[in-house]
């Protein structure tokens, strides 16, 4: 296998003291961020562009250390470098080569070398690797593997972070928030793993370059494209099929990525069912390498989800249903400074919208509900990446964002009662944030992250700001042994009006007002990280989050937003959401344990989560706390991946968790309105009872999935795949939610609950060209 | 490999999607509870108290259950704010009843209710009644078109208070008790005088339709406790969102200590439009 090519710019700088440039993967020239770089006994990481810069030592005969999970190390003679040059490019090869490696061994990052804790990295092929519901890989049920990290409900891909709502979660793709991850109700993200190159999520000791969301940060970039060669992908299976198209412009210089998918579900269930249920989403990258210190990429994705309705009975017509969809738009600007100074400059965009509509001809009359809800960003944002010697790093930054949000709007015509209505109401906001951050190695054991982030917001009628302190800890025991600190404190301006009923796509962002005030949390964490001699890693990590002013629907509210009054249509009106919702406060603490086995035939993982989830809310359960809906006390999961033999990998996840906290009808009882007769009752309705908030604890979920995969290289360099897989091997019966009912031919009511999926085998094809 | 396919290929078009499964209870099952409704105003003649047990999970509720599983043998008590306490009988399909004379429901007064049962249940609340009932003089009715009516009326005090709007056709016959055909409506209110729309298609299709056959029709405003709002409010909300996918569930509201049902209080003003 190559081991590294290295390609200098002599032209570039004087006599080195500082060495930068990128680590990249060999022939596709993918950049490649978070590779270690040693240099005798100091270590540094490509940030997340593929970037280095390190202080070289004065003596040549010290080693330079290259590795990155994944990839053959490379290792380099200071003294065999060129006096004059400061800048490289280093290759890694991939050690994955399907049809040539049995025995991996890599060379992997020492999780206790590194500051950041409550990190989790995943790599696509890890995904690719992994069994799924039908086939579809998907990074964010690869993420719910990973202890912290819980999913709410049977195949939903939703992610809850240490007790944080789904909204508290901050989801970059190429530097771009997307509001709306999910296809098809939540059972898929709309993320396309064969477009993908880095996936870093961070549940907790945020570095002060993230902010805007409590709970995690999910930072998901996109590849560049092969440098080297046209070369694509596609694939077939159940749910959809997907092309991905990747290549040079200018060979070595400039390269594009396109990737597409699309269900075909609609294409057979209209002309039997007259209902539709589809998505699409395409990803698209180009970028230019303009010269070595400077280099302009462009990149965007968009998708749409469809469910809809239609019947027909002679004359009379319904038509129903919902769209959501997103839109995100990076243009971004790497320069490098002659001192070794880092710069990334992004113009973003992102959009989300949801609509939900009833049309029907009655006795010729037409009936048309529209309700619309959006959010559009448009920022702008700048941060530079420097040395300030072999122990400190710094970045900092600048960013800002205008928001427009468009929480209910409508239209509305009854023909029956003459009636037409259009209602819009747009909120323009904009948010500001300033950051710094230092990397600093206090001593060879001691290194600390710290840093301040000061964020702005400000709606027409108020402005709020705050600073956010960040601390992450790291002391070194010996060279395989840490223990770990961090603090983090995050505001969050945006606040996500979510239906808690069975997962329709009802997001309603809004910003907070005088009246709903920023989210804040605080939390602390503390643990330990061992690498093991084979490369094996543990870590174990406590951690307590405190969280104030979160939003909830208050009981009984009507997610559309609209009153009926108390007539007839006539009184239908946008009513305002802050008269829907209620404000509280939550606080979260558990305990989580991962082992990973990196090496070998077999690599995979363990983790386990233990934890309590509690929220508070004046107008909710009395005023008393109550466990939120995903707290969850256990959570386990095990993830094996077996290289059997040089075509067949074998796959298998094995996931249990304690059941929900639920909101479920305990009692059924007669209730009376007033009679004005005078005595006895009058009109008399069912009552559901629902106990305490949350009272009801589901039954326990656990479920083992497999996959193989058979490889077979063909003429051309073309590999192709079969996968066959097993979703829910042994047939668990697991909820999905529950309802009481009459159990047939007893005048008895009973808890019952659905499972949505049993035993489902899925096939795969997939060919890469 | 082929085997293997075939089978896969059987099993995935062979699948069903849902399952349902019975949830075992087990020891999680929860005890009964008693289920008390009682309303009372200065202006009805009589107090009655309805008392039944409700179980958890186990038994089907009809919407038409009215007067059905009555408990009978309870011991049911309304004390005033002197501690006079006051037993209620109790009276096949009515519940347990007094007249207004034993047990005088006076405006400004709270009023204690107790019931308890042989076998250990035991379940209490209290209400207060308003003070006053609507000024009539200060009504106004206001025909908007056909059928459409504005109506409104001056605050009782400032402060919130709650009213409830009822519309009644009673039928008349010589020598026969009344039939009643009502309609109920509700508002929750600041410290603002009302003006509140309402639609009275019934009582105004009543009055003109049915009033030569015997019919008569009355509109009430009731100045009522919170109580009364809250339970009557939840209670048909939840009735009206059961089957709505964007609502969020809605307890229905309670102030039985120990128990479910409401024990309200309303003072009423009765008009003849």
């Amino acid at each position: 296998m190559i081991g590294a090519l290295l390609l200098f710019n002599s032209s570039i700088g004087q006599q080195r003291k500082i060495l930068q440039g990128y680590v990249k993967e060999v022939k596709s020239g993918e950049t490649l961020q978070g590779a270690s770089i040693s240099v005798g006994s100091e270590n540094y990481l490509t940030n997340n562009y593929g970037f280095f810069s390190v202080k070289l030592p004065e003596s040549d005969s010290v080693k330079m250390l290259v590795s990155h999970a994944g990839y053959s190390p490379v290792e380099i003679m200071i003294g065999s470098l060129p006096k004059f040059s400061n800048f490289l490019t280093i290759e890694l090869s991939p050690t994955e080569d399907l049809l040539s490696e049995v025995t991996i061994k890599k060379k992997q990052n020492k999780i206790s070398h590194e500051v950041q804790m409550s990190k989790v990295q995943i790599t696509p092929q890890q995904i690719r690797d992994m069994p799924v519901l039908l086939g579809e890989k998907d990074v964010l049920k690869a993420l719910q593997l990973f202890p912290g990290v819980q999913k709410p409900r049977e195949g939903s891909a939703a992610l809850y972070v240490r007790g944080g709502g789904q909204d508290q979660n901050l989801i970059i793709l190429d530097e771009a928030p997307v509001y709306n991850v999910y296809h098809l109700f939540g059972f898929f993200s709309v993320f396309n793993n064969d477009a993908l190159s880095n996936i870093e999520l961070i549940k907790g000791g945020f570095p002060a370059r993230y902010g805007g969301r409590l709970s995690s940060v999910l930072d998901i970039q996109m590849r560049d494209g092969s440098k080297d060669e046209v070369k694509g992908t596609a694939g077939i299976g159940l749910v959809s099929s997907n092309l991905t198209i990747e290549g040079p412009v200018k060979k070595e210089k400039s390269s594009f990525i396109f990737s597409g998918r699309r269900t075909y579900a609609d294409l057979f269930l209209v002309p039997l069912t007259g209902q539709s249920a589809s998505f699409y989403d395409v990803n698209g990258k180009i970028n230019f390498e303009l010269n070595p210190r400077n280099k302009i990429f462009y990149s965007m994705y968009a998708g749409r989800d469809g469910f809809s309705r239609k019947e027909k009975s002679g004359t009379d017509k319904d038509h129903q249903g919902f769209n959501w969809g997103n839109q995100t738009a990076t243009f971004r600007w790497n320069h490098i400074f002659k001192r070794g100074i880092f710069l990334n400059s992004s113009l973003i965009y992102s959009n989300y919208h949801f609509k939900v509509f009833d049309a029907s001809i009655r006795n010729n009359k037409k009936y048309f509900l529209q309700y619309n809800s959006s959010i559009k960003d448009i920022g702008v944002k700048s941060a530079i990446d420097f040395s300030l010697g072999k122990n400190n790093q710094l970045k900092a930054g600048l960013l800002v964002t205008r928001h427009l949000f468009a929480p209910n709007a409508m239209v509305f015509t009854d023909e029956q009662i003459d009636s037409v209505k259009k209602e819009k109401n747009q909120i323009e906001t904009f948010e500001g944030a300033a950051f710094i951050e230092n990397d600093i190695n206090l001593n060879t054991n001691l290194k600390l992250n710290a840093g301040l982030r000061y964020s702005a917001f400000s709606t027409k009628d108020k402005f709020y700001s705050g600073f956010e302190p960040r601390l992450s800890w790291l002391y070194k025991l010996n060279n395989n042994l840490s223990i770990k600190a961090s603090f983090a404190s995050m505001n969050q301006y945006i606040h996500l009006l979510s239906n808690s009923g069975i997962g329709l796509p009802t997001d309603l962002w809004v910003p907070v007002t005088e009246k709903t005030k920023p989210q804040q949390s605080t939390q602390y964490a503390l643990g330990i990280a061992k690498d093991f001699k084979n490369g094996n890693a543990l870590t174990i990590e406590g951690y307590f989050k405190n969280m104030k002013n979160i939003i909830a629907y208050k009981n009984g509210a009507d997610f559309l937003l609209l009153s009926t009054g108390s007539g007839s249509g006539q009184d239908l009106r946008p009513v305002s959401w802050e008269n829907n919702i209620t404000v509280g406060k939550g606080w979260s603490y558990g305990a989580e344990l991962l082992f990973q086995k990196k090496q070998g035939r077999l690599t995979g993982w363990i983790g386990y989560t233990l934890s309590w989830t509690f929220n508070q809310f004046d107008s909710l359960n009395n005023g008393k706390s109550f466990y939120a809906r995903y707290d969850r006390r256990h959570d386990i999961s095990i993830v094996g991946i077996l290289k059997i033999k040089e075509n067949k990998t074998l796959s298998a996840t094995w996931v249990f968790g304690t059941g929900n906290a639920l909101n479920i009808p305990l009692y059924e009882y007669a209730g009376s309105l007033y009679n004005p007769s005078g005595t006895g009752l009058a009109y008399t309705f069912v009552v559901n009872d629902f106990g305490e908030r949350n009272s009801f604890r589901g039954a326990v979920y656990h479920r083992l999935d497999i996959s193989m995969q058979f490889y077979k290289k063909k003429r051309k360099n073309r590999v192709r795949t079969w996968e066959l897989g097993l979703y829910n091997a042994y047939n668990k019966a697991n909820p999905f939610y529950y309802y009481t009912n009459r159990s047939v031919g007893s005048d008895t009511r009973k808890l019952y609950y659905t499972t949505l999926f049993p035993i489902i085998p899925s096939i795969k094809y997939q060919l890469k060209f | 490999m082929k085997p293997l396919f075939y089978c896969l290929m059987i099993l995935i078009f062979s699948t069903g999607c849902s399952r349902e499964k019975e949830v075992l209870l087990g020891n999680r099952t929860l005890p009964k509870k008693l289920l008390i409704q009682s309303y009372i105003s200065p202006q009805d003649s009589v107090v009655t108290v309805t008392v039944r047990f409700t179980e958890a999970l186990t038994r089907i509720i009809h919407s038409n259950e009215g007067y059905t599983d009555l408990v009978d043998n309870a011991v049911v008590i309304i004390s005033g704010n002197g501690n006079q306490q006051y037993p209620l009988t109790f009276k096949k399909y009515v519940g347990y009843i007094s007249s207004s004379n034993s047990i005088p429901i006076m405006p400004d007064s709270t009023y204690f209710l107790s019931v308890r049962t042989p076998d250990g249940y035991h379940a209490e609340s209290f209400c207060r009644v308003p003070v006053k009932n609507v000024d009539p003089a200060t009504v106004v009715i206001k025909e908007l078109k056909d059928k459409l009516f504005d109506l409104s009326w001056n605050n009782v005090d400032t402060g919130i208070h709650y009213y409830c709007l009822i519309n009644n056709v009673v039928y008349v016959e010589v020598n026969q008790p009344p039939r009643y055909d009502n309609s109920i409506t509700w508002y929750g209110i600041s410290n603002h005088n009302l003006s509140v729309r309402i639609s009275m298609h019934n009582l105004q299709l009543s009055t003109k339709k049915y009033l030569s056959r015997g019919y008569e029709a009355d509109l009430w405003i009731c100045h009522t406790d919170f109580n009364f709002y809250e339970f009557t409010r939840t209670l048909t909300q939840q009735d009206r969102d059961n089957n709505n996918p964007f609502s969020e569930p809605l307890p229905v509201y309670t102030n039985i200590k120990n128990g479910f049902g409401v024990f309200a209080a309303l003072n009423k003003t009765i008009l003849y439009p």
